[in-house]
């Protein structure tokens, strides 16, 4: 890393223009990859990433520019193709920088970089051994672990000068199940800002079993019927729906540019008034949690909707004086490869006051979405799609028989006011989320809830 | 970096063999926005991937921080990490085989800072006066990327070459009542000067008008076109099948079925890195293995599978030169390049008045989650328009098209031959299905 004297150099240099604001990020990272068919160790690979990125700010522009190439000439040659941009000025800024210390609330007790592999290849022959002993049909199970250390460093002109470590683990098995020729998958991911401890409570057998039961479920399977229906998502990764459908909505990236369906609507009902939503970055030892976010400033715990009335946005520092508003802490990248912008954490709907079982009463016909697959939104329109992972049909308030094939689609604004029952089971479930920052660990979650009406897309046409 | 002191220090260590793949990359782009520079990135990297094999078993690292001294560290870790696999297979690292090398001739002219801001500027401009109902230009980028990757190992292989892209690319929306839709284009410019700004503009937003005041339709099952972006969204998440090593390891259905008919005698698939029509060649793969033209499909029936030198040898073939990596920081695996299905001669107006009441689909989300692979079920997120009496009738969106692709693929009636091969590595003509079901209102 660039000592506190080398930043103090280059922030300097960089204000010596018509910016009126500059920032480093240094990272150094750690990361491997292990994976496994069938119990054999079949790939591992581990990478280290080191470069710094700097952004310059005049008024509501920036210029961004990345190196790994860390000798001082080249930084301050990065330096002077973004001061062009601006221009170059004679006067001296002087930037002094005050070291702050951040208290970890992420504690790592077994490093998962630093752990020998033959203990994490043992954790992953665990999952197998479980998986393949579930049932015969379990024909097939790869898993793989990916361990991360992201060491940050982040300084700017106005004398911030901050470290941060960010440890990850995540381990992914998939269950692939046959009955002559139908064959089905089922998979499970969880994973933690934590060490190896993490396995001591979702373990390893935990995790295949998970994956084996949904691939067993899909063997039995129908095709999923088309239309417009109730659907009732469970809790955990069905959190992916507000995730997709309007947490991307309430980024500033998209609300600053008046780019959002929800752009100005602070203060307004924007959600059925169960709906009480929240993006927490501060969550000991989650996956979307840090210390820091990646401009330096605190992470937060941010109430983005109560009872239904839109109260905050997820906001950035550039976005920040685009919207005239503070920034929220909630800037995330990928890597110094990436200029940062307002991102989601832990992302979830507050627990509610309806009992799970009374949510399917009065559903003639519906859907209940009990596992979630990925999703995508486009906040300009509002529409958005996910996909169904493991379903089952709803008929006169019963749950009948399992289906595949189906995916929800419909527009942000409204599926938040059909919301008509939120049960209060919340459950958080890991993701990777991409955008224009790139892609980012985050959580998803919610209780269970019920949309009154929304599009379901299967192939079984009446 | 001394390479030579790399491969005899691991050499000496009892490794059989290593290889060293170096990527240097530098870009820059500006991003214009409500008449003004919004955001101006460049870049320089330089990347290093070695990879060796111990007792027959292939280890991987990555660096974007390298010195001669942590050679020993290094060699270390690979053989640990050897030792670690339990694989039965071998794995090896391919010793050079000759070949000969096609160009590509293009003449990249780079753009100053005040061309590309007056380029920016007056495109802006000419796109919001295009139509009352464009209301913003979301993002206007142009950028400038090259790239250089070297190949050494320790049984002489020696390669390197270089690639260079320029491209523009505009994100627009327009309103119409409370309809919103948006539209995303990329043009490849050789010369930002000499780019014909009305075309382009025409280009960005002719199909976003034509998409305002979509409606939904009624859930049915009914002939539908996928025009050549939405057809090339679909077939790229399933050029998998062809993947040597999902075939291999029974991910693919296509395993076992080499020789036989997967698809309708109208399909016929080609993969060919060599291709110069298309916006990047390569001469060898991202493990020195030369590259060359192969036909995977002909009139349906399965030829060729895709492969690196580690899928093949555990199919007791050759490797195609499909060895691919994502960027140095990843391994490798088996990727197609330039491969297309072939088209045939009609145009997407042609299709539709052959099809004369029916649906094209011009426009596909959320294909990251809505496609089982395994089985190739698919349910997506679609948009585009009724033809009726083989005409372009009302435009269509949130609606969701879901089928099986081994299915679909039987179910061709005619293929269209309007492909561009601009800037994609994967691509397909407008195919006419007989049916497909749609879910809707």
């Amino acid at each position: 890393m660039l000592t506190k004297d080398q930043c103090e150099k280059i922030l300097s240099y960089c204000m010596a223009s018509e910016a009126d604001f500059a920032e480093l990020f240094e990272e150094h990272t750690t990361s491997e990859s292990i994976s496994m068919l069938n119990g054999e160790i079949e790939e591992t690979n581990r990478v280290i990433r080191a470069g710094i990125g700097i952004r310059l700010y005049k008024d509501v522009q920036s210029v961004y520019g990345y190196t790994n190439e860390m000798e001082m000439e080249k930084i301050f040659t990065l330096a002077d193709d973004l001061k062009a941009v601006f221009g170059i000025s004679e006067e001296e800024r002087s930037v002094s920088l005050k070291e702050q210390k951040m208290e970890n609330r992420h504690p790592v007790l077994v490093d998962p970089i630093d752990a020998p592999l033959s203990e994490k290849v043992k954790l992953l022959e665990r999952a197998y051994k479980t998986g393949k002993e579930e049932s015969e049909k379990i024909v097939k199970i790869t898993g793989s672990m990916r361990n991360s250390r992201q060491n940050v460093q982040i300084s700017n002109s106005d004398g911030r000068f901050v470290q941060d470590v960010r440890v990850k683990t995540r381990m992914a098995i998939t269950a692939y199940a046959k009955e002559k020729e139908n064959m089905q998958t089922g998979s499970d991911g969880p994973g933690a800002s934590q060490g190896l401890e993490f396995y001591e409570h979702t373990t390893p057998e935990s995790i295949a079993k998970e994956a084996c039961r949904t691939a067993l479920v899909l063997l039995k399977a129908k095709d999923c019927p088309s239309g417009k229906m109730p659907v009732i998502i469970d809790n955990g990764f069905g959190g992916v729906i507000f995730h997709e459908a309007c947490g991307h909505s309430l980024e500033a990236t998209s609300v600053a540019k008046n780019q959002s369906v929800f752009s100005d609507k602070i203060g307004e009902k924007i959600a059925s008034s169960c709906v009480t939503a929240i993006d927490d970055g501060t969550i000991p030892n989650a996956w979307g949690s840090e210390n820091i976010d990646d401009e330096g400033n605190p992470q937060q715990k941010r109430v983005l909707i109560k009872d239904g009335i839109l109260e905050n946005y997820m906001i950035d520092q550039l976005n920040g004086r685009r919207m005239n508003r503070k920034s929220t802490g909630s800037s995330r990248r990928e890597s110094y490869k990436y200029e940062p912008t307002s991102r989601m954490s832990n992302t979830y709907i507050a627990a509610g006051t309806d009992r799970f079982e009374d949510l399917f009463k009065g559903i003639k016909k519906g859907l209940y979405a009990r596992k979630m697959g990925g999703g995508s939104v486009n906040p300009q329109t509002g529409e958005f799609n996910f996909a169904v992972n493991e379903g089952y049909m709803i008929e006169e308030g019963k749950i009948t028989y399992p289906v595949k094939g189906a995916s929800l689609i419909g527009n942000g604004k409204d599926i938040l006011m059909n919301i008509d029952m939120v049960s209060d089971n919340v459950e958080r479930a890991q993701g990777m989320c991409g955008s224009c920052s790139g892609s980012i660990p985050v959580d998803v979650g919610q209780p269970a809830i019920r949309v009154s009406s929304i599009t379901v897309g299967g192939t079984a046409n009446e | 970096m001394n390479k030579q002191a790399w491969i005899e220090y691991a050499l000496q260590q009892g490794m059989e063999s290593l290889e060293i793949y170096q990527a240097q990359t530098s870009q820059r782009s500006v991003t214009w926005f409500d008449h003004k520079v919004d955001a101006f990135t460049t870049s320089s990297t330089i990347g290093t991937s070695i990879r060796g094999v111990y007792q027959k078993k292939m280890a991987n690292m990555a660096f974007e921080e390298i010195h001669d001294d942590m050679m020993e560290d290094v060699i270390f870790q690979l053989i640990e990490q050897a030792q670690t696999l339990s694989t039965k297979e071998e794995d090896t690292i391919v010793t050079p085989k000759s070949f000969t090398s096609v160009t590509k001739e293009v003449h990249w002219v780079s753009a100053d800072m005040t061309l590309i801001k007056e380029t920016l500027s007056t495109l802006e401009k000419r796109l919001l006066e295009f139509d009352p109902r464009i209301i913003q230009v979301n993002e206007l980028d142009y950028q400038e990327a090259s790239g250089t990757r070297m190949i050494t190992n320790s049984l002489g292989l020696d390669v390197r070459d270089e690639d260079h892209m320029q491209a523009i690319s505009a994100y627009v929306v327009a309103k119409e009542g409370n309809d919103v839709q948006v539209n995303y284009e990329v043009e490849v410019v050789e010369d930002l000067s000499q780019l014909d700004l009305d075309a382009f503009v025409k280009k960005v937003c002719t199909p976003v008008l034509k998409k305002l005041n979509a409606k939904s339709i009624p859930s049915q099952t009914m002939p539908v076109i996928f025009d050549t972006e939405a057809m090339t969204s679909l077939f790229s998440a399933f050029t998998g099948l062809f993947n040597g090593e999902l075939i291999y390891k029974g991910i693919s259905c296509l395993k076992d079925k080499l020789n036989e008919k997967v698809f309708s005698e109208k399909i016929t698939i080609v993969d060919d890195p060599r291709n110069t029509d298309c916006l990047s060649i390569a001469n060898f793969d991202d493990e020195g293995y030369p590259t060359r033209r192969k036909v995977l499909i002909e009139n349906g029936i399965f030829k060729t599978a895709l492969h690196s030198v580690k899928s093949a040898a555990r199919m007791n073939t050759e490797s195609t030169g499909n060895g691919f990596k994502p960027g140095y920081l990843g391994t490798i695996s088996v990727s197609p390049m330039n491969c297309c299905i072939m088209p045939q001669t009609k145009s997407l107006e042609e299709l539709c008045e052959d099809m004369k009441d029916g649906l094209v689909i011009t426009d596909l989300q959320g294909l990251h989650a809505g496609i089982d692979f395994v089985t190739t079920d698919f349910s997506l997120q679609a948009s585009g328009y009724l033809v009726k009496n083989g005409k372009r009738d009302q435009s269509v969106t949130l609606i969701t098209v879901a089928g099986n692709f081994m299915a679909l693929m039987n179910d061709v009636v005619e293929v269209g031959g309007d492909l561009d091969w601009t800037y994609h590595q994967v691509i397909s003509p407008s195919i006419y299905f007989k049916n497909c079901a749609i879910s809707g209102e």
